[in-house]
């Protein structure tokens, strides 16, 4: 087989091959910069993660991370009521103490400007970007054992997994009953997210940094 | 024996035969020339004029390639796992630059080094190791960036960025050992979104017919097998994504009629010679394809419901509507095919050739019938019927291959019509009379059955498989003229 290769192949083999490496070089140049735009963004919101599962939370070296805005209820919300599978979205976050929560979300991002012109300046909304992974019609009280006919969202920002050392992973892997996961998200002005630092009781145990 | 190695023989054993007196230098030298044009001649599509003295010998040198190439990839296999295992263990030992810059040197480094090894065919097989390698560096790139930078999008994004890498490489580099890791890249890209996604992936259709076209124009051997293995493939793993709102039976049926359409478009097709190699493998693979199908067909109790979500009576009437219609619709481009078919083929047409429209006909009624009629014959206790039509249909087949293949010298269809008969007859025993008989006396007599009829069948498909070589033999010798004709029926 590699001979037949060998007589097929092109005359000078070096310029082929410099332009391999600066196309494959650019895809992977531009994943980076996208991330580190992102990470570069003055817009840091900190976020509470729903308490830990030790059986389900981390899968080796990489934690699942489910965040309170990762479920949605849209009769708590103002904005758009109407969204399917796969939507791409604009969730409002607005600060209330330490942590920042969901206040309104949209499917297009012109509404959600018209309808917020004078918050999104101020400093404490933010702007995340998410998909709408599962559209759930009702839902299951544990408590009262009854069910209710109210629209969640199941969300996705790309801010769910987060890869620690290895070896690592073990002091977050059990956490101590009570412990608290917290962490720090840059946001670019479209509403991309990236993890900025995880913090175990507010004290930081890893932090992202620019290169 | 191929060409090839007659030819390494002769050049061991000419100046032996000379040493003796048998014959002289002219012509020991005009026998090795003629024997050089028969291995010219045997390569897929080639021409006289396609190859030169230098790189037959290149060819002939192949097998040293060809386990220096194995070796190679087996190399690059260790080491990009070894790179993989490094960068994850080392995570917190390195500063993030110094990590993303060993990253890309890596990567350039193993193209750089594919590039020196490639110049002047130093080194074509470790050139392609390299190249190889440099593939999938850049894949685990990819992945370590996600990593580094906790990216976490629609996952197989990742792996279809990987294979476009490596289908771009191929086409500049013309590489065939990275076409075949691109296919396998790709299938692995379509499998995840097929799987975890539940959909069914029409965007790897684009990947494949990119990948068939470089596979042609390149003349790749073993590529073509993986290209079309893998499209086969594919259309398995959409199985399930296809039955969600039918039953199997349907979808059973629905393939046979796809393979039946991929096997005629393939046989019709009108191709330059390169093409011809792809068309003729990818017919063959169709035609197992909807040997396979047919097999599935032939066992009682399929569900052949044409909808398994809809319950009201309007809705599976639609459903078996538009079932109808799929079917039809496919049946009659098998139709138009095989009439274009039948065009091309010398005149008058044979008997055997009419009688295999016959049979055609009489399975798309079946299927059609299946369709149509299921619901109700499972009422009437009928519903075997058509099992039993299918079973005599497999029958024919096997007799119809049998003579067709020995009308036509194509060892391919006595050699399948053998393994299917088989194969069917083994599954009717174990279905007919595993209830009937003792369990003791079961086993006994399908033991003798199975070795007299082992016996009888393999001395069968030898007398005709040697038939059936004897007549290309005479074929050859009448009618030298027409040589390479029959020389690619003997591919066959």
């Amino acid at each position: 087989m590699s001979s037949k290769l060998a007589h097929s192949l092109p005359e000078t083999v070096l310029p082929g091959i410099l332009l391999i490496i600066l196309m494959q070089t650019l895809v992977l140049a531009a994943m980076i910069a996208n991330r580190q735009n992102v990470l570069s963004s003055d817009t840091i919101v900190v976020l509470e993660t729903k308490p830990i599962d030790p059986r389900s939370l981390f899968r080796g070296d990489y934690v699942r991370l489910d965040y309170d805005i990762n479920e949605l209820q849209l009769d708590e919300l103002s904005g758009d009521q109407k969204f399917k599978k796969n939507d791409t979205v604009y969730v409002v976050l607005h600060q209330s103490g330490q942590y920042w929560n969901a206040e309104a979300i949209y499917s297009n991002k012109h509404n959600l400007f018209k309808n917020y012109p004078e918050k999104m300046q101020n400093k404490q909304y933010a702007l995340i970007q998410g998909v709408v992974k599962h559209v759930i019609n009702r839902q299951w009280d544990r408590n009262d054992k009854t069910a209710s006919y109210v629209t969640s969202l199941r969300m996705s920002y790309g801010i769910e997994n987060y890869f620690v050392p290895e070896g690592e992973g073990l002091k977050l892997e059990r956490p101590e009953a009570g412990d608290k996961v917290t962490l720090e998200i840059a946001l670019d002005d479209d509403g991309h997210a990236v993890i900025k630092t995880l913090l175990v009781n507010g004290i930081r145990q890893y932090e992202e940094t620019l290169f | 024996m191929n060409n090839k190695q007659f030819y390494q023989k002769l050049q061991e054993k000419l100046p032996h035969w000379q040493a003796q007196g048998w014959l002289n230098k002219v012509s020991a030298q005009n026998i090795l020339d003629d024997t050089l044009l028969d291995v010219k001649h045997s390569g897929p599509g080639l021409s006289k004029t396609d190859l030169s003295e230098q790189e037959i010998k290149n060819g002939i040198s192949d097998k040293s390639h060809k386990l220096s190439l194995i070796l190679g990839v087996m190399g690059v296999m260790l080491l990009s796992a070894g790179a993989i295992s490094f960068f994850a263990a080392n995570w917190q030992g390195m500063s993030k630059l110094f990590k993303l810059s060993l990253l890309f040197s890596s990567m350039t480094g193993a193209y750089l080094a594919a590039a020196w090894a490639l110049s002047g065919q130093r080194y074509p097989a470790l050139g392609q190791s390299l190249l190889l390698l440099g593939v999938l560096l850049f894949g685990n790139n990819i992945m370590l960036i996600a990593q580094i930078y906790h990216i976490d999008s629609h996952y197989p994004d990742g792996i279809l960025l990987w294979s476009a890498g490596a289908l771009m490489t191929s086409i500049i580099m013309r590489s065939e050992t990275v076409l075949i890791a691109a296919a396998v890249l790709a299938l692995l890209w379509s499998g995840i979104e097929i799987f975890d996604f539940r959909q069914i992936h029409w965007l790897w259709l684009i990947f494949w017919s990119i990948s068939a076209v470089i596979t042609i124009r390149q003349r790749f051997q073993l590529a073509t097998h993986f290209i079309i293995l893998s499209l086969f493939f594919w259309l398995l793993f959409s199985f399930n994504n296809f039955t969600r709102y039918a039953s199997d039976g349907c979808i059973v049926q629905l393939y046979l009629l796809l393979g039946l359409v991929i096997y005629m478009l393939a046989r019709t097709i009108k191709f330059s010679q390169y093409g011809r190699y792809f068309l003729d493998n990818l017919s063959r693979y169709a035609f197992v394809f909807c040997l396979i199908f047919l097999y599935v067909l032939s066992f009682p109790g399929l569900d052949l419901y044409p909808s398994l979500s809809h319950t009201s009576a309007s809705e599976s009437s639609k459903a078996q509507l538009s079932w109808l219609i799929i079917h039809l619709a496919l049946i009659v481009l098998v139709i138009i095919l095989s009439l274009v078919h039948l065009k091309q083929v010398k005149k008058p047409v044979a008997l055997y050739k009419w009688l295999g429209i016959l049979w055609l006909f009489i399975l798309f009624s079946t299927l059609l019938l299946n369709i149509y009629w299921y619901q109700d014959s499972l009422f009437q206790n009928k519903e075997n019927y058509t099992v039993i039509i299918v079973n005599l249909l497999l029958f024919l087949l096997v007799i119809g291959l049998i003579y067709s293949g020995l009308k036509e010298h194509k060892l391919f269809y006595v050699n399948a019509a053998f393994v299917i008969f088989t194969i069917t007859l083994i599954s009717r025993y174990f279905d007919t009379f595993w209830s009937l008989l003792d369990r003791s006396l079961f086993f006994i007599i399908g033991g003798l059955i199975l070795i007299i009829g082992g016996f009888w069948l393999e001395k069968k498909r030898r007398q005709l498989g040697f038939r059936c070589l004897s007549q290309q033999v005479y074929q050859a010798q009448v009618y030298q003229p027409q040589e390479h004709q029959s020389r690619g029926v003997t591919d066959e």
